[in-house]
């Protein structure tokens, strides 16, 4: 399978990845070793969907569109809850190598990191026998797409007015040469030897997935952990700021309207 | 109860307590609508924006047994939070988040206009544009029960999957399933026309929702879900529309869109303004 992908896809680059990430504590990028890359958060992107969600932190672009909650399928069985269903899909220009067809595992795995992220934050009971179903598509993949992907997957179901106990927050961290960096781009956590990603409730910082890759001793968790939340909780600011955002200009939108419609 | 049918009031005015009998909820939704005039929508105290709330945010820091929880709210420790983002609504003790654009919320006497997506033994169901489908029973779909007592109804002679209809809502459940009612199975089976899709908080619950133009024969149902269905007035099915009346319909479907792009609320009068 892998000599036959090698064999179809041409590299996108021809460069090689940088051998060294960090120099006296500032990055490729010129970032600190706890600063994230710049954020920017949108909801209401794509009309048809019932929610949406535009997330750029960096160079990983990542667009969520929320459709439903809406009558499940018959050959789902009967519940009391709803569901959410979610399909990550990495656009082919979207990684150094073009994709191959259908669902890489990658892609499998993203889906269902995000779906996990997702189900403990969305009040399943409030759609009974329904359920939402969350596309998201990666349109650049710049290093940490699973915790942006959860991050934007959540403020969409937001914007879809599904009920939630709270959003969700998700950042990565990567160790390298035994530096911790906050929110790596693909080629720092190319060269970590350990990551880890953490999504969490932001308000009663429960954590609804966690994910470690690599090596970690359990100082060097505890830390990796602890520049995680850190990261979360900035995270956190811009996440209410984009949706307060979008509900105040609806609500000025609809006061408009109202004054409009008694003028 | 006529209270949906009354103009000007907002279809999230009937509210739906959690825990109350069914007595208390009508009792409360009529109390509502007098109370409308005199209670306005209020938010936290010293926010900029009045009443708007975001998922996670504290709308009484201490929730005593005197606030009812309302739709959108969560208690956590003591506090009541926002489920949903939306404006914060009081209404006496009830406390509850009006979302500002969510799905179609069914309520009782809402008409609604729907697409047959399956056929059953006794019931259709039908797409209206809500977290589920709705359920017509044939019971309750008017002139088809006197077939019945015939003997065994062929459900496909009345409607199939794909037709479209206007009904309105006899009843929603408990666990959010909606039921329909029809005055005539057969006759509430719409013509060939074209059905816009707005959002539906524009089609507010009102006293008529059939327009007719009688210069060109054309007719508009305004689906309180949403979905606005225009078409030819009284023909067949299968009959073939003009091109006059083609064009008609497309004048009006344009101008139903260009209100719903603006935000305007979406009522008869409104359409006539634009297509005489």
């Amino acid at each position: 399978m892998a000599g036959q992908r090698e064999a179809q896809s041409v590299p996108w680059f021809a460069d090689e990845r940088p051998a060294e990430v960090i120099a006296d504590g500032v990055r490729l990028d010129g970032r600190s070793l706890e600063e994230f890359r710049n954020v920017f958060l949108k909801t209401g992107v794509i009309s048809q969907a019932s929610g949406s969600a535009y997330a750029e932190f960096g160079h990983t672009k990542v667009m969520v569109g929320v459709y439903g909650p809406r009558q499940s399928e018959r050959r789902v069985e009967y519940s009391e809850q709803g569901r959410i269903n979610v399909d990550v899909k990495l656009a082919s220009f979207a990684t150094r190598q073009r994709g191959i067809f259908g669902q890489s595992p990658e892609e499998r795995e993203l889906s269902a990191g995000v779906q996990a992220a997702l189900e403990a934050a969305a009040d399943l009971a409030s759609f009974p026998k329904a359920s939402a179903d969350v596309y998201v598509l990666v349109l650049e993949a710049g290093g940490g797409e699973l915790g942006v992907a959860a991050t934007a997957a959540a403020l969409a179901l937001a914007d879809a007015g599904i009920e939630l106990f709270d959003i969700v927050v998700a950042c990565s961290v990567s160790r390298v040469d035994g530096c911790l960096l906050l929110d790596p781009s693909t080629d720092e956590s190319f060269r970590e030897q350990g990551g880890l990603v953490l999504a969490l409730l932001p308000t009663s910082n429960e954590v609804t997935q966690l994910v470690s890759r690599g090596r970690w001793s359990g100082s060097q968790l505890r830390e990796g952990l602890e520049l995680a939340m850190g990261g979360c909780a900035q995270l956190e600011s811009a996440a209410r700021q984009c949706l307060k955002d979008a509900v105040v200009a609806a609500a000025a939108k609809q006061r408009q309207q109202q004054q409009q419609a008694q003028a | 109860m006529h209270v949906d049918h009354r103009r000007g009031i907002h279809s999230s005015a009937t509210v739906r307590c959690r825990s109350p009998s069914t007595l208390a909820t009508i009792t409360h939704s009529a109390a509502v609508c007098r109370m409308e005039s005199k209670y306005q929508a209020l938010g936290r105290p010293g926010e900029g924006t009045v009443g708007v709330v975001c998922v996670g945010d504290v709308i009484e820091p201490q929730a005593n047994d005197s606030v009812l929880r309302g739709h959108g709210t969560l208690l956590r420790s003591g506090s009541l939070v926002a489920s949903r983002c939306g404006r914060v609504q009081r209404w006496n003790q009830l406390v509850l988040v009006e979302p500002l654009a969510g799905a179609y919320a069914a309520a009782v006497g809402h008409v609604v206009v729907g697409r047959i997506v399956q056929v059953e033994a006794t019931r259709w169901l039908v797409d209206i544009h809500a977290t589920t489908l709705a359920v017509l029973p044939l019971s309750t779909a008017g002139g088809a029960v006197r077939k019945a007592a015939e003997g065994a109804v062929d459900m496909r002679s009345i409607l199939v999957e794909g037709d479209l209809i206007a009904a309105e809502v006899q009843a929603v459940r408990s666990d959010g399933q909606v039921q329909l009612h029809v005055r005539d199975a057969v006759a509430s089976k719409l013509p060939p026309g074209t059905v816009v899709d707005i959002p539906a908080a524009l089609v507010r619950p009102q006293r008529k929702h059939v327009h007719h133009w009688a210069a060109t024969g054309i007719k508009a149902v305004f689906g309180c879900n949403g979905a606005i269905w225009i078409g030819v007035d009284g023909g067949s099915s299968a009959a073939v529309p003009g091109i006059e009346q083609v064009q008609a319909v497309v004048q009006a479907a344009t101008a139903v869109r260009a209100l719903a792009g603006v935000g305007q609320a979406i009522t008869p009068a409104a359409v006539e303004r634009m297509v005489p």
